[in-house]
């Protein structure tokens, strides 16, 4: 006897679905069905997965694409699909009737149905005989040949009069009866889940719950044995007709590109080797190399027999739109370093800096689709974004979807408002567990806090935090993957409203997209971009220069620049700024295009979780031999050493020393980037051990590569985008060390970016003896500006950085002075009376801006407080009050007083810094400045102080804690441990400004104060606040 | 001018916990704005600070164990320290949900002085749990500035407490923070500097809460304060001619107290629900008697039905000597509704039927009946305090159930023929009262017809019916 289940709902029917898409299609297999129809309710979203699974693991079942359907209270439907047109009929349906509500719901209108041509139809009567009447005729009317009457055995209370209600109306309108398990879960074990699931929907728990919960476990995949029992014969014989109805497959979706890249009379392939040849002669100039030019022609070659020259094409178009706008853009991924996208002018790497790197482009073996994520300026794309929807319309272009899963955090809140635990209880929970606690599981920790694990809530707790866990919640918009179609979207994939207005989204995510080998074009917003474009812009308005990226990334052997690096002089570099990677940099001492290459790579947490960071400092620094076990590992990690860092190492060390072929690495390559949220690696474990050893690997070292495996995990750092962020980094570096001015300029005007608060930008441009001046309402544009006549250039801060200050009271400010001649204010009331509303004033004042005019902050804001001024009758006689003397009342404010101003309104100060004036006032006692720790001697004691300006305790270092000091000389860098942390955790959590005596390590020019004894000093400056009071 | 006394109670909450709880670091937390309002002392010590968020607080102290704070309760709590203070001064003002304000002038002829008088206070004050600060000054807000700055302070000098609260730091004001930003925006931070504004520069830069705020503060302006009035109590002590061991012999007594409470309610237009009858035995402990009316009641003889219904109950372990009657609690006499079509039905009122059911059979075996959302049949209906208004009709359509059910599934004894089913029941799992069960129609020979239940065998047993009830 066969059966096939034609209505099963997954967890992508969000909040009712009580199993993953996999686990349905593994469990009907298992269980012998024929056939399985994945009927998520107006939605395909959870279709690829189960269609992955059966790819990978072979399973002998058909998985039949099909949604459910509800209009309002009267009719329920599943539809099936048969064949293609069926399936582009369905994705219309579903767009049609998700455009027409917000994101995440959707709305159903009678003409969906009754338009219906291909798609079978599933009728579930509703038991309301009047709807249940006008429905039925209508379906016959419309579907006849295509309609059956789906019957449920669920066990509930009366069910025998239900099934004999849908009999009668079976016979009475002649539709044949098919049966149907309205399943949503794969085993009645999950029914705690499903009702919980339920209960989040509803916004309530279970024991509130009551009867809107499932009474059973019956809607889930049940044995055919039971079908048997429960189910007539016929109607079980029915669902298998119908099954074999439906052809239709995902593998026979097919991917067109649009039409409107290739000239006419063109073939792509023809057109893109044109577009090569141009590219040739502009960036080759001198001419091309023999073995360039090889490279190219295999490249073309590749992409011939592949067939993605379209997809070289559409992205030639996008950057060529970036060009004429003039927005910086950078191409990475695998098939970004190839010459063909060098000459596209899609990368600016240029191949003969680093030619190790284009024999990885595309791979036959490798079965993975090209990958080409460009990078625009962040504050642009979305002008990138809109010339996509201009040039191909909404109907041919959506953004790929982003699965927002459930995770620890939202898992424990929802299951807990589900069991009836108070919030603010819950709300404790997920602030105390420490995730990055590797010793102790969360299960462990929570028991700390109260909740015993072995009650039967905290059981029950415990087992559905952890199950709901990777469930999907809701879609969200992937942040910049474009799908981009000849044909309607809405026939290949549904498409839905995303939480932006005017955006839509595709019903599948990246994995899905992968897997059935459709493009996306990767659309990214990247900061460094901004600031280097903004660099080029003032280096063209202040020194008559043209740069590009190529052009200063052309050579990338500038010895000045590599020498900035090595000091790990880099605040405000891309990519090697961070304060892991400034104690590296001194290390590893990068002294090419390609150091910087694995530079960026070697300080992720997947290298140093994996081990792989000493290894390769002793290597490069000769203090350990290199050994390869065979020349084929040899070719893999020569260039690294014999030490993998990136992750293309990984999988090809899978394929050449396991034997992996290229869909099994890159099932593996998935696998590792989702291991922390299922664990998968386990089954690769046997494969890959087995495979080294058979190929004569010791047991030992396929061990060590598969833990290196294991910690890479997630974290892996891909090789080809190593190397465009590598030149975004050398760029950054080049224009901070030849135009500080400039550099520090364009980046604060690119904020919020990077690890650095302006205030810190600022402090490091002053000691790169960059001349900064104060904001004023008589100099200071919106952004920051370079200031003088000509080099060196002073910045003047912009108005931007005025807390509460409105972009419209600016930009009245600017106007009125280009218009007036002297071309500046003389008094307040100059600019009082152009309008500005009191809080963008009183912004100013408070920010000092009005220091031109000779009275101080206070004096001048307490005077803008004045309604007298705003009443029309004294507009003239307020002129007065500027002649008239400061109010007495009002004092000056102190030293200090005017430094807790600068940070409350601006955020930074260019007085004094706060260490110094402390350091004044005696408060700090003796103390060596940042600047004099590279002059003290490894290990040797020493005391420093400053203001906490970073606390960072990576999960790749447990139990450490850095904490950056900043005094008016300088960062130093404080390494606490976790004892100590413990010991003085009120100095540790809450200081501001910090005292920390300690013992320095030195390892070459690397310094750090391993923290003993931590001082709070953050009341002090209160004090001084206080004090300065009492003395004026 | 007046002087006042202010009393702040920092962590009225906090205090009034069990003393249980004090050997742990405790804090209450306001969970709107997630900050930490009261921490007591073992939390201070681990660095916990009244304002820090919970995350930080839980960062520094591991097992800081927290309540959420409930303003209602701290009113609560304010008004019970009225209520001791009252006996000592008379005129007390309610600034709720944490101080108090005393009215000191009119009571030092009585004390001779102000120390003797904050001395009775203070005691008084010490003998209670809660953590105070207090101060005196020559306006009420100038006593609760310093109260409220952490002051305790007791003077009658007036230039000292005017430099005194003048030292206060404009965040101890009563000043909405809207307004304080602005202030300290232009180096004000005192109230020395405040008040050093002149009031006419003032109110051209401030709404007139500010300046009437500096008025009230300097005494410029005179502030209206509503007192406080204890709520009224009635008790009566009555010693008896004669000692009784008959209860029954209590009616006299009794029924003469209770005409007293009748003129007391109906002088007031009051009624009451509860009364407090003490039995004072002469060799035995005295004997606390509660007697409740679901309605309200003020007439005396239906007072003295109801008691002597729970009267009926008790056992004299010793003769009585006195009795007091107390109430506490009072409502105001609302009109019955009587349905104008039924009209009351028989004597009693529902309500009034309750009373006396309840004063027999004891309250909490008279219970209403509504229906449970539940699939478990044991849970279709629920027991609810009595005469509560009917819930809202259960949304889900009425399941098919029978008439009657058993008090307790019984074994299946007899040959039935299965009908219907099975209704499948699988729930329960969260309250530890899972159910799984597979419930049938059926009948047996006689033509009855049961409802029957299975509950699934394990591997070695065989699956066991019950017959749960019976169909009409």
């Amino acid at each position: 006897m066969n059966y096939a289940e034609l209505f099963c709902q997954s967890n992508f029917s969000f909040l009712e679905g009580a199993s993953h898409p996999q686990e349905l299609i593994s469990q009907a297999s298992f269980l012998g069905y024929e056939a399985l129809a994945i009927t998520d309710e107006c939605s395909v979203a959870g279709v690829v997965r189960a269609y992955t699974c059966i790819k990978q693991e072979q399973l002998p079942i058909k998985l039949i694409i099909g949604s459910l359907f509800r209009l309002g209270e009267q009719l329920e439907v599943v539809l099936l699909c048969p064949n293609r047109q069926a399936y582009a009929e369905l994705c219309r349906v579903i767009s049609n009737a998700r455009g027409r509500s917000a994101k995440g719901s959707y709305q159903l209108v009678e003409w969906d149905i009754n338009s219906l041509r291909h798609c079978l139809v599933i009728w579930l009567p509703t038991g309301q005989t009047e709807h249940d009447q006008y429905w039925a005729k209508r379906l016959v009317q419309y579907h006849k040949t295509r309609l059956w009457l789906g019957c449920r055995r669920l066990l509930r209370n009366n069910e025998h009069r239900h099934l004999g209600y849908c009999e009668l109306l079976s016979r009475r309108h002649q539709i044949p009866i098919t049966a149907c398990g309205a399943v949503l879960m794969h085993s009645p074990e999950r029914l705690p889940l499903q009702h919980v699931l339920n209960a989040i929907r509803l916004g309530t728990s279970v024991a509130k719950a009551g009867r809107q919960l499932l009474p059973n476990g019956e809607n889930s995949l049940r044995s055919l044995a039971k079908l048997h029992k429960l189910f007539k014969a016929e109607w079980l014989a029915e669902t298998v007709t119908i099954a074999d109805l439906c052809h239709f497959s995902l593998h026979e979706l097919r991917y067109e590109y649009p039409a409107e890249l290739v000239p006419p009379g063109y073939k792509p392939f023809d057109y893109l080797c044109q577009l090569v040849e141009l590219g040739i002669a502009k960036r080759f100039p001198e001419g091309l190399s023999s073995k360039l030019r090889g490279i190219i022609d295999k490249e073309l070659a590749l992409i011939e027999e592949l067939g993605y020259a379209h997809f070289f094409l559409t992205i030639h178009d996008l950057v060529q739109f970036a060009q004429r706008k003039n927005i910086l853009y950078q191409g990475r991924g695998s098939a970004a370093n190839s010459v063909v996208c060098y000459c596209l002018e899609i990368t600016a790497v240029d191949p003969r800096h680093i030619n190790v790197l284009f024999e990885r482009f595309l791979s036959r073996e490798r079965d993975e689709p090209p990958d080409i994520d460009v990078d625009f300026e962040h504050q642009r794309r979305e002008e990138v974004i809109q010339y996509i929807y201009q040039k191909y319309g909404r109907k041919h272009a959506a953004l790929a979807a982003t699965v927002i899963s459930y995770r620890f955090k939202s898992a424990v809140r929802d299951v807990g408002k589900a069991l009836g635990i108070d919030a603010a209880r819950l709300d404790f929970f997920i602030r105390n567990i420490n995730r990055r606690d590797r010793d102790t599981r969360w299960e462990t920790q929570i028991e700390k806090l109260g909740l015993d694990p072995y009650s039967p809530k905290g059981m029950q707790f415990i087992q559905l935090v952890n199950e709901i866990r990777g469930f999907p919640r809701h879609l969200s918009q992937h942040v910049g993957g474009f799908v981009i179609s000849a044909g309607p979207l809405y026939e290949l994939v549904p498409v839905e409203n995303a939480s932006m207005a005017e955006r839509t989204v595709i019903q599948w995510d990246k994995d899905d997209i992968e897997s059935l080998g459709l493009l996306k074009v990767d659309v990214l917003a990247l900061g460094i971009l901004t600031a280097i474009r903004k660099s080029f812009d003032l280096l063209r308005s202040h020194y008559a220069r043209e740069y590009t990226l190529a052009g200063i990334t052309s050579e990338m052997d500038d010895a000045q620049v590599y020498q900035m690096i090595q000091r790990a002089d880099t605040v405000g570099l891309f990519q090697i700024e961070s304060r892991a990677q400034m104690s590296m940099l001194p290390r590893l001492k990068p002294e090419c295009y390609y150091d910087l290459v694995i530079q960026i790579a070697i300080v992720r947490p997947g290298p140093i979780q994996g081990g792989m960071v000493h290894p390769y400092l002793k290597r490069r620094n000769h203090e350990e031999a290199i050994e390869y076990p065979s020349e084929a590992v040899k070719e893999v990690l020569s260039r690294t050493l014999g030490v993998p860092i990136f992750q293309e190492q990984v999988i090809q060390l899978a394929m050449v020393a396991a034997g992996f072929s290229g869909g099994e690495a890159d099932q593996l390559r998935r696998a590792m980037a989702a291991w922390k949220k299922t664990g998968d690696l386990e089954k690769f474990r046997h494969k890959l051990i087995d495979g080294m050893k058979t190929r004569g690997y010791s047991r030992e070292y396929a061990e060590r590569i598969y833990q290196q495996i294991c910690g890479f995990g997630e974290y892996g750092f891909p090789e080809s985008h190593s190397a465009s962020f590598a030149l975004l980094a050398y760029a950054s570096a080049w224009l901070k060390c030849h135009y500080p001015a400039v550099y520090y300029t364009a980046l604060l005007n690119s904020l919020p970016m990077g690890f650095y608060s302006p205030s810190q930008l600022i402090q490091d441009a002053r000691r790169h003896h960059v001349e900064v001046n104060p904001v004023c309402v008589n100099r200071s544009q919106w952004e920051h500006t370079l200031e003088g006549k000509q080099p060196p250039f002073a910045l003047r801060l912009g108005l931007s950085l005025v807390k509460g200050l409105s972009a419209q009271g600016a930009q009245t400010l600017l106007q009125a002075r280009q218009s007036q001649t002297d071309q500046a204010f003389s008094q307040i009331h100059d600019v009082q009376r152009l309008g500005l509303n009191k809080r963008d004033l009183e912004a100013l004042a408070s920010a000092d801006a009005f220091h031109a005019f000779g009275q101080n902050r206070f004096h001048t804001r307490w005077h803008l407080m004045d309604n007298a001024a705003e009443l029309p009758l004294f507009a003239q006689k307020s002129l007065d009050f500027v002649a008239e003397s400061p109010a007495p009342f009002i004092d000056s404010p102190s030293e200090v007083t005017n430094l807790v101003e600068d940070y409350a309104a601006l955020g930074l100060t260019l007085k004094r810094h706060p260490i110094e004036i402390l350091e004044e006032s005696g408060a700090l006692g003796a103390y060596t400045h940042a600047e004099n720790l590279t002059r003290l001697p490894h290990k040797s004691l020493v005391t420093v102080a400053g203001v906490v300006t970073g606390r960072q305790s990576p999960g790749t270092a447990a139990g450490v804690t850095f904490i950056t000091l900043e005094d008016h000389t300088g960062n130093s860098n404080i390494v606490v441990w976790l004892a100590t942390a413990r010991a003085q955790q009120q100095a540790y959590l809450r200081a501001t400004i910090l005292k920390v005596s300690g013992i320095l390590e030195r390892e070459g020019d690397v310094v750090h104060v391993i923290a003993g004894r931590l001082t709070d000093l953050s009341a002090e400056l209160n004090d001084l606040v206080a004090r300065s009071r009492d003395f004026h | 001018m007046n002087l006042w006394l202010y009393l702040h109670f920092p962590a009225l909450q906090l205090d009034s916990l069990l003393q249980e709880h004090t050997a742990q670091p405790l804090a209450v937390l306001d969970t709107q704005r997630n900050v930490l309002v009261q921490v007591n002392a073992l939390a201070i010590e681990r660095g916990v600070e009244v304002g820090m968020d919970l995350a930080t607080a839980a960062a520094l102290c591991r097992d800081l164990q927290w309540v959420p704070y409930k303003e209602a309760l701290e009113s609560q709590k304010l008004q019970e320290i009225a209520r001791w203070l009252y006996d000592l001064s008379a005129d007390i003002v309610l600034y709720p949900p944490d101080g108090l304000l005393l009215k000191v002038s009119s009571m030092l002829n009585f004390y001779a002085g102000l120390m003797p008088y904050w001395l009775s206070v203070q005691t008084l004050l010490n003998a209670l749990p809660y953590r105070y600060h207090y101060a005196t000054g020559y306006t009420p807000l100038a006593a609760q500035l310093l109260a409220k700055a952490g002051e305790c302070h007791i003077s009658e000098d007036a230039q000292k407490l005017k430099q005194r609260y003048a030292a206060c730091s404009i965040e101890h004001t009563d000043l909405a923070p809207k307004y304080l930003e602005p202030l300290r925006r232009v180096g004000i931070v005192r109230v020395a500097d405040l008040l050093s504004i002149p009031l006419k520069e003032l109110s051209r830069r401030f709404p007139l809460e500010v300046t009437h705020y500096i008025g009230h503060l300097s005494g410029e302006l005179s502030q209206p304060l509503e007192f406080h009035h204890p709520p009224e109590q009635f008790q009566q002590y009555l010693e008896l001619l004669y000692e009784i061991t008959d209860l029954q012999v209590l009616q006299g007594p009794l029924k003469r107290q209770l005409s007293l409470l009748e003129m007391f309610l109906r002088r007031r237009e009051q009624v009451c629900t509860r009364l407090q009858l003490r039995l004072h035995q002469r060799n035995a402990a005295s004997l606390e008697i509660t007697v409740g009316s679901a309605q309200g009641e003020y007439q005396a003889h239906k007072w003295l039905e109801l008691a002597q219904l729970t009267l009926g109950k008790c056992q004299l372990t010793s003769p009585v000597y006195a009795l007091t009657l107390r109430v506490e609690q009072f409502q105001e006499k609302a009109g019955q509704s009587v349905d104008l079509f039924t009209g009351p039905q028989g004597q009693h009122t529902s309500q009034q039927l309750v009373s006396v059911l309840q004063a027999r059979l004891g309250p909490e075996r008279v219970t209403g009946l509504s229906r449970g959302d539940d699939f478990r049949p044991e849970r279709a209906s629920i027991d609810c305090p009595a005469l509560t208004p009917s819930e809202p009709a259960i949304q889900n359509a009425p399941l098919l159930r029978p008439t009657f059910l058993l008090p307790a599934p019984r074994a299946l004894a007899e040959p039935v023929a299965i009908i219907h089913g099975p209704e499948r029941i699988d729930t329960g799992w969260w309250d530890q009262a899972e159910q799984v069960r597979d419930y049938y129609i059926a009948h047996n020979q006689a033509g009855q017809w049961y409802w029957l239940f299975r509950t699934p065998g394990s591997n070695h047993s065989v699956p066991q019916w019950f017959v749960h009830g019976y169909f009409s």
